[in-house]
């Protein structure tokens, strides 16, 4: 129970407050009035100059206030995003130590985004599944249609390109690259350097022939033929190299390979 | 109660300029009265703008005499603070503790409503306006200002403690001087 000095005390506040709110009244009633005199009276107009001082500290109260606000308002979207960030994270954190599938499917995105650099897709993605499928499609035509007493000897693949070999007992290579294009950013370059480069159609698809004739003794094989070509429909690119292998040679795999 | 001014939509710069252009004489005639120099007229009167913006939210809901009494009050109080702080008033530091000893004992409050049904506003502003300056200065403070005692404190340079025993007495004196204005209350 409140004791009798501190009801007297609140009491003696309640009617100062009130007396208080009589005398800015009574007051602001003479300073209105002599606001109106102040407003007739030329000898009491305020210098331009300042005038315009202390509006520039308004503007300049306004610009801070808006500052202040837009901060205010930043650091709140910022805790929001911060808080479902967290909240993601903590969720990912439970599945991660719970699933063993998540655990795994982390584990080779990680993998896939090292080796590659570019490409984020988790194993199983649909369109990587269909390259894959695609590309072994390719090896298997490579395989029946390769010129004779050549044998596959190994593949590479990764969901940005594929590429197989094949050799034969005169360690002449035919190698396959296969990429599909499909959401792809990039460039693919061909040594054409000191090269014979023709133009052709095959099968009503244009290709490139790249060959090139290197010096005897140097590292490289003594001949090298590239044949390019960009399936703009399904979006893949393809190049049939041959090392010491003869055009005519390659010809008939590239054909097999457009249809 | 109305407002002069639109509520809501009208920006605050906008608001507070109109103010300060309608106001404008009559809050340098008020610093005028503290300080001789126009270069300090403007300080104070630009201080105590930068207090009324924060104030905006109170100003725009009180009436026409409540704002031009509020502006008053704002210019006063920054420029006592400002001739404190550039300490050109010396021996003005509010002298409330000495005042008090020779404040009379009396019992201040009628219990009953009379007081509150005689409004007489006349004779409550000679009563105001006969108390010392620095009582002036803790009323306006406490009651128009809203400052807290902290703020207070701080302006009187003092202990945030010392503000309620301060207040307890200048309001007994502010109510003996009003019984003498009107000798009916009570």
């Amino acid at each position: 129970m409140v004791d009798r000095d501190t009801l007297y005390e609140q009491y003696e506040e309640a009617v100062l407050a009130l007396l208080m709110e009589q005398v800015a009244d009574a007051e602001g009633e003479e300073l209105l009035q002599q606001n109106r005199s102040l407003q007739a009276d030329p000898a009491a107009a305020v210098p331009a100059e300042t005038e315009k001082r202390c509006l520039d500290v308004l503007r300049r109260q306004s610009r801070k206030t808006r500052r202040q606000r837009t901060a205010r308002r930043s650091l709140r979207i910022a805790a929001r995003i911060a808080a479902a960030l967290v909240s993601l994270l903590v969720l990912y954190a439970i599945a991660f130590a719970a699933s063993e599938t998540v655990r795994v499917h982390t584990l080779n995105f990680l993998i896939r985004e090292y080796d590659v650099g570019t490409q984020f897709l988790f194993p199983g993605d649909e369109s990587a599944e269909e390259s894959e499928e695609f590309a072994s499609h390719i090896l298997s035509i490579a395989e029946e249609t390769v010129p004779e007493g050549f044998r596959h000897v190994s593949s590479e693949d990764n969901p940005l390109i594929s590429m197989f070999c094949f050799e034969n007992a005169e360690d002449e290579q035919i190698t396959v690259k296969y990429v599909n294009l499909e959401d792809i950013s990039g460039k693919i370059i061909i040594d054409t350097e000191n090269a014979e480069v023709i133009r052709q159609t095959i099968s009503g698809q244009e290709v490139m022939i790249v060959y090139k004739d290197y010096a005897p003794g140097s590292a490289q094989p003594d001949t090298m033929y590239q044949i390019v070509w960009i399936c703009k429909e399904q979006q893949y690119w393809i190049a049939v190299e041959g090392s010491n292998v003869a055009l005519e040679e390659l010809l008939p795999l590239v054909e097999s390979l457009i249809v | 109660m109305e407002t002069r001014f639109p509520k809501g939509a009208m920006k605050e710069q906008a608001y507070m300029t109109e103010l300060y252009m309608e106001y404008e004489r009559l809050m340098f005639v008020i610093a005028g009265r503290y300080a001789a120099d126009p270069f300090e007229q403007e300080e104070i009167v630009q201080i105590a703008l930068v207090r009324l913006w924060e104030k905006i939210d109170t100003l725009r809901q009180v009436s026409p005499h409540a704002v031009a009494s509020y502006i008053a009050v704002t210019i006063r109080n920054t420029a006592i603070n400002y001739r404190r702080k550039h300490r050109k008033e010396a021996g003005r530091q509010v002298p409330l503790d000495t005042a008090m000893e020779a404040l009379p004992e009396l019992q201040v409050l009628p219990a009953d409503a009379r007081l509150l049904a005689h409004e007489n506003r006349a004779a409550v502003l000679r009563a105001y306006r006969s108390l010392p300056p620095e009582d002036q200065f803790l009323l306006e403070g406490k009651y128009i200002l809203h400052c807290s005692n902290e703020a207070l404190a701080e302006q009187l340079n003092c202990k945030p403690d010392s503000i309620r025993t301060k207040l307890f007495r200048v309001r007994k004196r502010f109510l003996a001087l009003l019984q003498k204005e009107d000798p009916d209350r009570g």
